[in-house]
């Protein structure tokens, strides 16, 4: 029996009047990838902030690992182990590549260890120094190491961004779009590097996805999200044949693989 | 009665008198979202102007009103001047960066007014009949007090018709709330910001004017002024003329009554309402102007 | 990169330029006048002040209008303790962490607040702190506090009076350097990163697991206890204190500093510092001047060179022959070398 990581227990957001969550349920198993889709503005970002606490719910609970975490800041959530990308890769211009993940390690290694503040002010401890290191290698960055990460193109940014949520070894990592306006080829590379990674280090992937290509090769299971209702959930050739899925879909008239 | 009425009547008369400043600061950024540290610049040369040309002779109040809205006629022009050289290049700036730069221009105006009258405090005598006492509820209190008050509140009326009742106005406010959709709908949006800053400097020219009888003139002035109006219109909410008009009566009476019962901590009361009010209501008492 | 024949001629630039920094520094009672020395000791304690402030303006992005209100709380909780007997490095230490904590105090409530909010809030509680100094009777009140010694430092064989001139401006120098030294770590450090990463993006900065607002309270500790440094410095120097120094016009003059000299660069606040002290020695006979040509300085600074003093000499080094094609003093985004060791930084 597979254990449950994250549960979301009927969870309703309203933003003023209008409701972009209408009692989603779902429920996360340990190590699984899951896809969201959905069409557009159906609350599949919304379902991410909710879940991130980037924005705060209206009713419901998010129950992690048993504790209900429906009211902890979005920097304790992310310490629990809930690590997060976002639609629009939201990186640091200013930094340099290896900053960025210096900066993503020394705060992980700081969230258990409470001298970390004074830590902060010497040079990085070898361990992270190493860690840096093979993740350039891993998300092949490594020749940019010393780039201004404003340079980088928006394809490397997004793997950035996801090397420095990775770099923090997430329980749960909710990927808002990790291939949304990559060109074929950086798709193919994305996709790749998150199944290595998944198969390294055996988290839980939340993701969602518009490129119907990229939800299938990497979703165990889907969940599909309309107008801010789950209405179906189950393995990918279950969910092809769904009849509402396609109704979904195809009554709005929105193609399958539509980047937003 | 007595202990309650001249804190009443001082503070309203503080309020009032730092509302006829802060009503043009907060209006100019409503529309061009400049925190205008040289509108208490604007404030002094309109005292200074006033001072200059009212003489030292009492004047009718007709006289005395008409050399107070030519001053504030003369460095409305000046204030058109400026917007178009210098204001005009900060719009791109980050909002630490205007701040600064308005600052920069409050105190070249310091050092003009420096400059050209000096460091000493100057007077300015009421105009006829305006000097004495008015016996109000039994009372005897300042009758200059009692103009300023009336002042305060007819400027806060008139802006008040002028924007919601005039078509000018209309087109202000379209330009404060999307200059981008304004612009396209052809309207002239770079000369309704000059107008705005203009009637603004306006606003604080004849505040300084109205003022001036009030007070002692020194060049000192404009940085006091200023921080009492950004208090107010902060508290307020950046870019609404109501909510300065409020906060202004709130803070001056704070300040008034905070002296009577606790001397010792005469002039704090105005700086702890202010910040308990902004902790309360971060974004003012009626802000609904979003910030850069 | 380190190999490249620009980066080493930078490197040689950038120690002659230290080399003639510390030989002036340190030689300057010798050849200047004891008027001139005592200025150069003004300077050094607003270069202190300045970067102290660029600590929160440039670092952790936050505009501060209360800095004055630490300096002057450092100020007089240390001519307090000096008046009342204490040592002079005891009362430098209790001073500092008073400001320190004014500063964090404060900063905790205005941090509720963000952008012109949060810089009127810092305005209005500084003010509050002078019109404490003002009305309280412990610290003189209005009419300030005088006679404040300037104490001696036991060094165990030798006692070294602080009462002239030239040892005082010794002393001063040696503060500066080590506040300085720590203003250095804070933001050549992870910390400095963290500070980095608050000022472009709080938010992603929060999904790093990062406690933002505790990040936030500790660079308001540390520059509010170094601007208490720089006012305990201040007031032994002068040997008078008036409440003025608390008001949020004194609060402009590091901002100033800063701009002037270059945000973007460590050592900008310290060269507008500089700057400033010359320009106050030569306008110090013009009623109304110096607040003219610092205004006009300062509109020509924001308007055309934004980056201040250390902007305009790095596109002048660059546009130059012997350096181009290097990344000649960057400006300082936090990249270092405690972080990058092969990386030549300032």
């Amino acid at each position: 029996m597979p254990k449950t990581v994250l549960e979301i227990n009927e969870v309703t957001k309203y933003y003023q009047d209008f409701m972009a969550l209408s009692g989603v349920s779902l429920s996360l198993e340990d190590g699984e990838i899951r896809a969201l889709i959905g069409p557009n503005g159906a609350g599949k970002t919304t379902l991410f902030s909710v879940i991130s606490g980037e924005s705060p719910l209206s009713r419901g609970r998010i129950v992690y690992k048993g504790k209900d975490i429906s009211r902890r800041s979005p920097w304790q959530r992310v310490r629990m182990g809930i690590g997060r990308s976002f639609q629009v890769a939201r990186v640091f211009l200013d930094m340099t590549v290896q900053e960025s993940l210096y900066l993503s390690l020394q705060a992980h290694a700081g969230w258990h260890d409470p001298f970390h503040l004074l830590n902060n002010f010497f040079a990085p401890p070898r361990s992270v120094v190493e860690t840096t290191e093979k993740i350039l290698e891993e998300i092949g960055l490594a020749d940019e190491r010393n780039a201004s990460v404003k340079t980088l193109s928006h394809g490397d940014k997004k793997r950035l961004e996801l090397a420095m949520a990775m770099a923090q070894d997430p329980v749960v990592l909710l990927l808002d779009e990790p291939t949304a306006g990559m060109s074929p080829r950086e798709t193919t590379d994305t996709v790749n590097l998150i199944k290595k990674m998944h198969a390294n280090r055996k988290f839980t992937v939340f993701l969602t996805e518009h490129d119907m290509g990229v939800v299938f090769s990497l979703a165990d299971n889907i969940s599909v999200l309309s107008y801010g209702r789950l209405i179906a959930n189950g393995k990918p050739e279950e969910i092809r044949a769904e009849q509402s899925v396609q109704d979904a879909y195809l009554g709005k008239g929105d193609e399958f693989d539509a980047v937003s | 009665m007595e202990a309650l009425f001249f804190p009443f009547i001082n503070g309203l008369t503080w309020a009032m008198m730092v509302f006829l400043v802060a009503s043009g600061l907060t209006l100019v950024f409503g529309v061009l979202k400049i925190l205008n540290f040289a509108h208490g610049g604007f404030f002094m040369l309109g005292v200074y102007l006033t001072y200059t040309f009212a003489g030292s002779e009492t004047l009718s109040p007709l006289k005395f009103s008409l050399i107070v809205f030519l001053c504030g006629v003369i460095l409305a022009i000046v204030g058109a001047a400026v917007e178009k050289l210098i204001i005009r290049r900060f719009y791109q700036l980050e909002e630490a960066y205007l701040l600064i730069a308005t600052y920069a221009l409050l105190l070249i105006i310091e050092g003009a007014v420096e400059g050209i009258w000096g460091l000493e405090i100057l007077s300015l005598p009421c105009p006829m009949d305006l000097g004495g006492g008015t016996d109000l509820f039994g009372q005897t209190i300042p009758t200059y007090s009692l103009v300023i008050i009336a002042s305060g509140v007819i400027v806060a009326l008139l802006i008040y018709a002028l924007i919601n009742l005039t078509p000018a106005g209309k087109i202000v406010k379209a330009a404060a709330e999307d200059p981008g959709m304004t612009g396209a709908l052809g309207v002239n949006v770079s000369f309704i910001y000059a107008g705005i800053f203009a009637f603004g400097i306006f606003l604080a020219s004849v505040a300084g004017g109205i003022g001036a009888p009030n007070q002692a003139i020194t060049p000192t002035m404009a940085s006091s002024f200023i921080i009492q109006a950004f208090g107010v219109v902060v508290v307020g909410g950046l870019g609404s003329v109501g909510g300065a008009f409020l906060a202004a009566i709130i803070l001056g009476l704070a300040d008034s009554f905070g002296t009577v019962y606790l001397p010792q901590l005469s002039g704090i009361a105005f700086y702890v309402a202010m910040t308990i009010i902004l902790l309360v209501k971060p974004r003012g008492l009626l802000g609904n102007v979003p910030t850069r | 990169m380190s190999g490249q024949s620009p980066n080493n001629d930078f490197r040689v630039l950038k120690l002659v330029t230290l080399a003639i920094i510390a030989v002036v520094a340190l030689g300057l009672p010798h050849w200047a006048d004891l008027g001139i020395t005592f200025r150069a000791s003004l300077v050094l304690i607003s270069i202190l002040f300045a970067t102290s402030f660029n600590l929160l303006f440039h670092y952790t992005g936050l505009i501060s209008f209360g800095q004055a209100a630490y300096f002057a709380t450092g100020a007089y909780v240390a001519a307090l303790c000096l008046k009342s007997g204490t040592s002079v490095f005891g009362g430098i230490a209790i001073a500092m962490v008073a400001a320190g904590l004014a500063a964090a105090f404060l900063g905790y409530i205005a941090l509720r607040a963000s952008g012109i909010y949060f810089a009127i809030i810092t305005l209005a509680l500084g003010q509050i702190i002078y019109q404490v100094i003002y009305k309280w009777p412990a610290t003189g009140g209005e009419n300030g506090l005088v006679d404040i010694p300037r104490g001696s430092v036991n060094l165990g064989l030798v006692q070294i009076s602080l009462s002239s001139g030239v040892s005082y401006y010794y002393f001063v120098l040696l503060c500066v350097c080590l506040g300085l030294l720590i203003l250095w770590c804070a933001t050549h450090s992870n910390f400095g990163l963290v500070l980095m990463s608050i000022k472009q993006d709080r938010v992603r900065t929060s999904f790093l697991g990062i406690n933002v607002r505790l990040y936030e309270l500790i660079s308001f500790l540390v520059a509010g206890s170094m601007a208490g440094l720089a006012g305990a410095l201040y007031g032994p120097l002068t040997g008078v204190l008036m409440p003025e120094l608390a008001t949020w016009i004194y609060s402009t003059s590091p901002i100033l500093t800063t701009l002037l000299g270059g945000a973007s660069f460590f050592w900008g606040p310290a060269a507008g510092a500089l700057c400033f002290g010359f320009i106050e020695y030569f306008t110090r006979t013009m009623t109304g001047m110096s607040s003219l040509i610092i205004g006009l300085l300062l509109l020509t600074v924001v308007l055309a060179f934004p980056g201040g003093i250390l902007g305009l000499a790095t596109s002048w080094l660059r546009a130059s022959p012997t350096f181009k094609r290097s990344s000649v003093m960057e400006p300082d985004t936090g990249q270092s070398t405690v972080l990058n060791g092969e990386k030549d930084n300032a």
